[in-house]
């Protein structure tokens, strides 16, 4: 009978699958609200204390009490809407902006860094002496910015990519609940711990800041990662850091300082409106890459280049736009390697082709078609029978674009082609 | 990732339906079942360093658990799984005869019932669990079956 009552029983069992990732989501959502809660205790019971109680060692920033932006971090996040593509402006809200924290560095100077939310529920950081940037709300899509660690090397730095000067700041925010320090760590088994500093809602994310020491700069001992640590020390999330900045290009040639230079051809030229001469030179590398780089070879210019690894000529359409000294070109490639034609269609209805050479283009835009109204607004991608593989809508209204006699202003003093 | 938190995740993706089915027993649906898992996992991720070890993890969880369907009473004692709560099978329609055997035993031995046919938990995880001893367990399942097959004998009668 016991056997029965069982068999009744697992007929009446439902068998489902649970979602984890929502227990994770949840946990860390619950912890940043509790942690901002906590500030919310903290700052009040350390007004009745003492007034200089409130630092409590920079780890917690209550955001609607936080010193304001001074003028100058205030215009440098207003900047950052001004003149973006449609849809790419971060909507700061630069009225908004607070301090984080103030830090020492090595060399003496107090460096500040400064948070302003974003209309979207996102924030945007600048970091004196080491810029700045935007993140979104972290949601699922964007998850991985949860733990958003970066490089900057004020230099100066040798084409090898040996670092000659700093500072040299590793700093980025944190939104994972459970995070409550990061530890630096370096290719020698070193490493270096920072507690977190907190800023409540809008906000809701930690940041940090590493000044890295000289003598960690080059050589063996640099850093190669960073990791958010919780409350017991336990790893929650490490992010790789590709540190090196170099190897850089030749100054004199532009080629990419993987190019055997010595095999070098020139594959594609044109002589632009201006009489520059632009020429797209390629070269293999050691590993059997291929190079390509564009560069006037009347003023040596370089526009850039870059040694893809093999295989990597899987779009049909990856091209460039290069804006310069009142021309502009679209080159590059290499595109998918069924492509033979490119054909640009223009707001005026005229049409050109742009022929594929291996794999790579260059191509200018002509000046007749720089003007609203008669801008490049598509191109196509063909097969050696004519037939259309992808279509790639052009943005026409960004400004900056295109070249003009005159730059108008944008608001809080940037200045661009319209 | 701690060992804690793998232990907590192995412990959702294997024995989900386990939880599921049994909480859903005390709180009346499906849905509010799936609710009161996912929260019982939310607190035992978040709350991984208060395990002190004297229970397995799984009788900590399922305590939690059972708390949560509970209504977030802090204590499992005893007295309050006498009467202030009432588990039953979320579809009676489906097996009416077990059902009313079920409604025939006090809220605690249903609730044993459960953790025994639902979540395939041994005696002693049980007893941990109710914070009741092992022989209570024996006894009340032994009573819970000889009413359910009295029941379910009348049933077959008919």
């Amino acid at each position: 009978m016991t056997d029965l009552i069982q068999e009744r029983f697992d007929h009446l069992r439902r068998e489902e699958v649970g979602e984890w990732g929502e227990i994770r989501k949840r946990v860390e959502r619950r912890g940043r609200r509790r942690r901002i809660a906590v500030i919310g205790a903290l700052a009040l019971a350390a007004a009745l204390v003492a007034p200089t109680a409130l630092a409590l060692r920079g780890a917690v920033v209550d955001f609607f009490t936080a010193e304001p932006g001074s003028d100058r971090v205030v215009l440098s996040f207003a900047q950052m809407d001004v003149g973006a593509p449609p849809g790419m402006a971060p909507n700061v809200i630069q009225e908004q902006t607070r301090k984080v924290f103030e830090r020492r560095l090595n060399n003496g100077r107090v460096i500040g860094l400064w948070v302003a939310p974003t209309r979207e529920g996102g924030f945007c950081t600048h970091l004196d002496l080491g810029g700045g940037g935007c993140l979104p709300r972290v949601v699922e899509e964007h998850e991985r910015v949860a733990f958003a660690p970066g490089v900057s090397i004020r230099g100066p730095i040798e084409r090898d990519g040996t670092i000659r000067g700093g500072p040299v700041l590793i700093s980025g925010s944190v939104s994972l609940g459970d995070a409550d320090a990061v530890e630096l760590r370096y290719e020698d088994g070193g490493f270096d711990r920072q507690a977190l500093t907190w800023v409540s809602e809008p906000i809701d994310a930690a940041f940090f800041v590493f000044d890295v020491e000289p003598s960690r700069w080059n050589g063996d001992r640099q850093p190669n990662a960073v990791a958010a640590l919780d409350g017991d020390g336990d790893e929650l999330r490490v992010e790789q850091l590709h540190f090196s900045p170099g190897p850089f290009p030749d100054p004199e040639t532009g080629a990419p300082a993987a190019a055997l230079q010595h095999q070098a051809r020139e594959l594609l030229t044109l002589k632009t409106h201006t009489g520059a001469e632009a020429a797209l030179w390629v070269a293999p590398t050691k590993d059997g890459r291929r190079c390509a780089w564009l560069r006037d070879t009347k003023t040596s210019i370089s526009f850039g280049g870059g040694c893809p690894p093999k295989d990597s000529a899987t779009h049909p359409l990856a091209v460039v736009t290069s804006q310069g000294s009142g021309v502009v070109l679209i080159w590059g490639g290499p595109v998918r390697e069924d492509v033979s034609s490119i054909e640009a269609r223009y707001e005026d209805g005229e049409r050109a082709q742009i022929p594929v050479v291996e794999g790579l283009v260059l191509y200018e835009i002509p000046p007749r078609h720089f003007p609203r109204g008669h801008r490049l607004e598509l191109m196509i991608a063909r097969d050696a029978d004519g037939r259309e593989l992808v279509r790639q809508k052009r943005n026409t209204s960004t400004p900056g674009s295109y070249p003009c006699k005159k730059p108008v202003p944008l608001g809080y003093g940037v200045e661009a082609c319209p | 990732m701690d060992e804690r938190a793998s232990a907590i995740e192995e412990l959702y993706r294997v024995r989900y339906s386990a939880f599921l089915n049994t909480l859903a027993t005390v709180t009346g649906s499906w849905e509010s079942g799936r609710d009161a898992v996912q929260e019982t996992f939310v607190r035992a991720y978040a709350e991984r360093r208060k395990w002190r070890g004297d229970s397995s993890l799984e009788t900590w969880v399922w305590r939690i658990g059972l708390r949560t369907a509970l209504g977030g009473r802090r204590e499992l004692a005893q007295a309050e799984l006498n009467g202030s709560f009432d588990p039953a099978l979320v579809e009676p329609e489906r097996d009416p005869a077990l059902h009313d055997a079920l409604r025939a035993l006090p809220p605690k031995r249903r609730l044993v019932v459960f953790l025994r046919y639902f979540a395939d938990l041994p005696y002693g995880e049980i007893a941990r669990i109710c914070g009741i001893s092992e022989g209570t367990v024996a006894a009340t399942l032994a009573q819970a079956h000889e009413a359910l097959e009295h029941a379910l004998a009348r049933e077959e009668a008919t």
